[in-house]
């Protein structure tokens, strides 16, 4: 194996040798049946890394989740500020690989470190969803008070003054401002018609006709 | 020369005239009180010339009590139009005023809407020792005499009217001669913009006839109390110097109807409260404007007619005084913050979305 590709295969697949390195193994692999196999595989695995997404939540872990959220404690600080620079919003890099277990781990200074789940997108699904939810609760709130601030909303009847019988009434107590000109008061302009209002809180009495 | 004129002038005023010899004995700044009914005082205007109120205190008994007949024009003016009338009018002092409306100039659509309306306006003849209207106007303008001219035929003096303040002419009257009776009134706002004018095209006047007095009874502060306790807003007085003269409770088809009328002596201002929501939907011929920082329903026919809603009352006003004056009413009376713009819309949602939260709200 020492004639092989050995480590250097992962750094051929990535991508990440220098132009005379990639052009010497390139060459081994030619000639090679079982480096180029062992490529060829590698290779596969890799793309479908790449697009796989993380793991789905079942049904029962999220429950549970909503369970948890029931009244309690303070919830306790994030370890991990969102606009932190440890996590980078950015597809996930092409040369995770994956040790005994099956976990990811970083294969080269620089990328995220050993160990680390790859639940990024999970945890922006859940930023986008949170934000959505509040702007959905945000629009609900101002659109429920926009309805309610509608002036003619309200207690009580629903009314449309009488204003026939109130121009009548108005002339009525005007007359007792005798420099009001005698002509202002005439019943006139649209919107009154005889209604038949009767009154006589002044001791007076006031006839309407119309022709 | 000026005052020894009006001296005068008065002096054949009160010689020809029949009703204002009683009002000679009358001193000018008798009592001091701040009701309707009660006479000029302390409350006059400086600068006030004695002469022109005592002119006044005539004019004021003549509406009661000099019989006449004739025809009057009428216009008012306001930013959204015209109106104007000609109207045959006669006064049978005791009995009442028939008002006929027979022409009309200036604005076709009114004119249709003018034709053939009547009415007999009631009389309420003062009280003969209270020359409440009189006292209305010294307390709010100030009265000088500017002259004598002609009316009608008949020889008038003419009586001007202008704000402390600004010093600006509010209105100017003319006064007939023989009888004091008022027989042109052009008004005008702040601005000398005129916002009515009415007067005597032609005039026949009768014998003065002795008119029994019918005491009017000041607004009482217990019956004012009474109604404010009911969850009613009845200022005492209004902006521009409108003070309340008369308070009354009127049956209405959707529960009770409060009226409050204000005057400054010059104009009359009519507000109108009910409980209950505002129907726009029955408000024919009516325009939606705003007035200040009030969006109401205007329509402008004589008298003007203001609809607007506020707090689960609805409230119109009815008046004859410019748009100045109806705008700082309305700022004084309940109404909605902002008018119905979003931002007001969803402070009154947010208020009113709130106290359906609050438990002892």
């Amino acid at each position: 194996m020492t004639n092989h590709l050995g480590e250097r295969i992962n750094a051929l697949v990535d991508g990440e040798l220098d132009h005379t390195e990639r052009d010497r193994l390139l060459g081994h692999v030619a000639d090679c049946l079982l480096c180029r196999s062992e490529l060829d595989v590698l290779r596969k695995i890799k793309a479908r890394l790449a697009r796989s997404t993380g793991p789905e939540m079942s049904s029962i872990l999220l429950n549970k989740l909503l369970a948890m959220a029931e009244p309690g404690g303070p919830v306790p600080p994030a370890r991990r500020p969102l606009a932190g620079p440890s996590y980078p919003i950015a597809p996930p890099p092409r040369s995770a690989a994956t040790d005994a277990s099956g976990r990811p781990v970083a294969t080269h200074p620089g990328s995220t470190g050993p160990g680390r789940p790859r639940r990024r997108g999970g945890r922006r699904r859940y930023v986008y969803l949170t934000g959505a939810s509040a702007l959905s609760v945000g629009l609900i709130a101002l659109g429920t008070a926009f309805a309610a601030g509608d002036a003619t909303r309200g207690g009580g009847p629903l009314v449309t003054p009488p204003v026939g019988d109130f121009v009548v009434q108005h002339a009525q107590t005007s007359n007792s401002v005798p420099f009001t000109d005698p002509a202002s008061t005439v019943i006139f302009g649209g919107g009154y018609e005889q209604s038949g209002f009767e009154f006589g809180t002044v001791g007076s009495t006031v006839g309407i006709w119309g022709r | 020369m000026k005052r020894i004129g009006s001296l005068l002038w008065v002096s054949v005023i009160l010689a020809t005239g029949t009703a204002g010899l009683a009002l000679v004995a009358a001193p000018a700044t008798a009592n001091t009180g701040d009701r309707f009914g009660d006479r000029l005082g302390d409350w006059t205007v400086p600068g006030s010339d004695p002469v022109a109120l005592l002119l006044l205190e005539r004019a004021e008994r003549a509406a009661y009590t000099v019989p006449y007949s004739g025809v009057r024009y009428l216009a008012t003016w306001c930013p959204r139009g015209t109106t104007s009338a000609i109207v045959e009018i006669s006064h049978v002092p005791g009995v009442g005023t028939t008002v006929l409306t027979r022409d009309t100039a200036a604005d076709p659509a009114g004119a249709a809407a003018l034709a053939g309306s009547t009415v007999s306006r009631p009389i309420t003849a003062p009280d003969s020792s209270r020359p409440a209207a009189t006292g209305m106007v010294a307390r709010n303008y100030q009265v000088t005499l500017a002259g004598r001219e002609e009316v009608a035929g008949r020889r008038a003096a003419v009586v001007e009217l202008r704000r402390p303040r600004t010093g600006t002419l509010a209105a100017r009257m003319w006064l007939d001669s023989a009888t004091a009776l008022l027989l042109r009134l052009d008004v005008f706002d702040s601005t000398g913009a005129t916002v009515r004018a009415g007067g005597f095209i032609a005039i026949k006047v009768e014998r003065p006839e002795p008119v029994p007095p019918t005491r009017r009874r000041p607004v009482e502060p217990a019956a004012v109390d009474q109604v404010r306790r009911a969850g009613w807003t009845v200022p005492s007085e209004l902006p521009d110097g409108l003070r309340l003269y008369d308070l009354h409770k009127l049956p209405g088809a959707s529960g009770e109807i409060v009226h409050a009328s204000y005057s400054d002596g010059l104009s009359t201002v009519s507000v109108f409260a009910q409980h209950g929501r505002l129907d726009t939907g029955g408000l024919s011929g009516y325009s939606k404007v705003r007035l200040g920082d009030a969006a109401v329903y205007v329509d402008d026919s004589s008298p003007r007619r203001v609809v607007w809603a506020a707090d689960g009352t609805v409230y119109t006003i009815l008046t004859d005084a410019a748009d100045e004056t109806i705008e700082s009413v309305l700022a004084a009376l309940p109404r909605n913050p902002g008018g119905d713009g979003v931002a007001a819309r969803l402070g009154r949602g947010l208020h009113r979305v709130g106290s359906w939260f609050n438990p002892f709200g």
